[in-house]
């Protein structure tokens, strides 16, 4: 995938606010926004003003909206189950803001269940990466007994087990000190730049210190 | 792995209910198959060398009027009669008897006396009559008369005539030893010839000749006017269970000669219990699905967000809900084996009762077949609900 166009896409939840001066200066809603396979974007925004949902939209696991979205040029309302699943496996990467870790399962096994599907990391590979992070020692407590910000590093982790065109990650270091910050920046940049991808992140505040050119978007 | 986050919240007292629920429904089914398959070969219209009655066949006459009496007549069959009953579904053939129009005239001499009777000859096709070929054969050159009656008839004489007049009784074997002496007046001749009872028949209700014994009698001694119409037909059923017989005779004012009627009777009555038994199981079984059913249901919302997490890890709908699939489809394998156990168990309480009157079971394929049929349907809703489920869950 080289391309995510969105085409005066607007949430249907918004569709009463279209005039309003937020959507009316937004670089997102009922505007064209092109982002193209190996930049790095940062969508800025205040809470409530649909973050989550473009990348909810983006990633198919919400509809409620009008206009168009297209992966180079293919409109994705037209996808299918199995479509999708592919996508997510091999071409769309995705850190939710709310994690959706298994609690259950530990924070190695989190990231092995993604891991398994996509074969694209060895355990020796992620468990360097967990330490990195600074949280190796907490590879085998179950996610639902970490803090949010390790619960955080985890998803990250796990986020980076397969081949991806683009990688959204929504609000991914809110909990995360500025050296953390930074480790996550540098391994997201890294594994983005082996693959040529692209890079799309959203913020309140405290935001992702991606290195290099960075294009930045407001919401 | 993915199990580990699927397995929570399933409860092992919601699938044990449903697996009693089910068996209980499934065996009821089973066993009622079962038990129509081995009563059956004693009531309804299926042979085997260890039928009770070979009921398919009944012997029918007209009822005699007072329009007959003064008549001089006998009731009988018209052409018409004849093609509307073969056009009847339950029909598998109709043969009439065939007569003889000329006298007959029967002498024995048991034990020291003489008897002679006036008689009458009757004949069917040989594939109807139950004897052997070679003691059934005619041959006019040699003639001796093979004749069959009815039991019935040696068992009035044994226990009425005999007992009665002091006379002695005779078995059929001694009684087929017996050499009679038939006279056959007609067309201005009177012969006499040897004959011999060489069998006794539990269903025909006549003195029956051989065929071709009886072509040439009436071709020697039958009268040219004679009527051509049969007074009794012997109608061969393809289904003796089925009611539409019995109303049939009735509306066409048709006596019915022999067991076949009863056991009709009894068959349909046998059908009828049987289908309402296993209308009650299928009800059971479909209660206990639609209980299944529910509780996925319940199951899938409990772990909507388990299963939208995988889904949005990139898993199939098919990865998740195959797991599902596989303990519905483990926990209905073993209530399919449970009830054939059933049915193997149960069938004893009336093997010992069937095998004192010489019926044999019947073969447990069709009980198991029905099980397993019922049991595939039963799991393949059960998957088609949870893939549904499941793929119910891809978007938030």
């Amino acid at each position: 995938m080289q391309t995510i166009t969105l085409t005066d896409v607007l949430p249907r939840v918004f569709a009463a606010e279209r005039d309003s001066r937020a959507v009316t200066t937004s670089q997102v809603w009922l505007a064209r926004l092109e982002l193209h396979r190996g930049r790095f974007y940062r969508i800025d925004a205040s809470s409530g003003m649909g973050k989550t949902s473009m990348c909810a939209f983006i990633y198919g696991l919400r509809t409620d909206y009008e206009g168009r979205i297209a992966f180079d040029g293919t409109d994705i309302a037209g996808y299918g189950i199995g479509d999708w699943c592919a996508l997510r496996r091999r071409s769309l990467a995705y850190l939710p803001q709310s994690l959706d870790l298994f609690a259950e399962l530990s924070a190695i096994d989190n990231i092995l269940l993604k891991n398994r599907l996509t074969d694209h990391r060895s355990e020796a590979d992620i468990r360097r990466m967990l330490d990195r992070l600074g949280i190796a020692d907490r590879a085998d407590v179950p996610a639902g007994r970490l803090s949010v910000g390790q619960q955080q590093r985890v998803a990250l982790v796990r986020a980076l087990c397969q081949p991806f065109d683009f990688i959204m990650l929504d609000e991914p270091v809110s909990h995360l000190d500025a050296v953390n910050n930074r480790i996550c920046a540098d391994i997201v940049a890294d594994a983005a730049r082996e693959q040529g991808a692209g890079v799309i992140t959203t913020s309140v505040g405290n935001h992702l210190a991606l290195p290099g050119d960075i294009n930045i978007i407001e919401l | 792995m993915i199990w580990k986050v699927l397995r929570r919240n399933i409860s092992a007292g919601q699938i044990a209910g449903y697996a009693v629920a089910t068996l209980v429904g499934l065996a009821i089914v089973t066993v009622a198959v079962q038990f129509y398959a081995d009563v059956s070969a004693a009531l309804g219209g299926r042979r085997d060398a260890s039928a009770l009655i070979d009921n398919r066949r009944m012997v029918i006459s007209r009822a005699v009027s007072i329009k007959d009496t003064f008549r001089g007549s006998s009731p009988s069959f018209s052409a018409a009669d004849i093609a509307d009953l073969e056009a009847q579904p339950w029909t598998a053939g109709v043969t009439p008897f065939t007569a003889a129009d000329y006298a007959v005239r029967a002498a024995v001499d048991l034990g020291g006396r003489g008897m002679s009777t006036a008689l009458f000859f009757e004949s069917l096709p040989d594939r109807l009559i139950d004897v052997s070929p070679d003691v059934w054969a005619f041959d006019p050159s040699h003639p001796e008369i093979p004749v069959m009656i009815p039991k019935d008839y040696l068992t009035l004489y044994n226990f009425g005539f005999a007992a009665s007049g002091g006379m002695p009784a005779v078995s059929e074997s001694m009684l087929s030893q017996v050499p009679l002496s038939v006279t056959l007046t007609g067309n201005g001749l009177s012969e006499t010839l040897p004959a011999r009872i060489v069998g006794y028949s539990d269903w025909l209700n006549t003195i029956a000749v051989p065929e071709a014994f009886m072509r040439w009698a009436r071709g020697r001694y039958g009268r040219a006017d004679a009527d051509g119409r049969p007074s009794r037909l012997v109608v061969e059923l393809s289904d003796a269970s089925d009611p539409a017989v019995a109303r049939y005779m009735a509306s066409h004012g048709y006596e019915v000669a022999g067991p076949g009627d009863d056991l009709g009777r009894a068959s349909h009555f046998l059908t009828v219990l049987t289908s309402v038994i296993i209308l009650v199981g299928g009800i059971i079984t479909l209660l206990a699905l639609g209980i299944l059913v529910l509780s996925l249901y319940l199951l899938v919302q409990k772990k909507r967000r388990a299963i939208s997490g995988l889904l949005m890890l990139g898993y199939e709908p098919r990865q998740v809900a195959g797991r599902y699939i596989a303990l519905v489809a483990a926990v209905n394998g073993v209530v399919l084996v449970l009830s054939w156990a059933a049915v193997l168990v149960a069938r004893r309480l009336w093997e010992a009762p069937l095998a004192e009157i010489d019926i044999a079971p019947a073969s447990p394929l069709a009980a198991i077949l029905t099980a397993l049929a019922v049991m595939l349907i039963v799991t393949a809703v059960n998957a088609l609900t949870i893939s549904r489920l499941v793929r119910g869950c891809f978007r938030e």
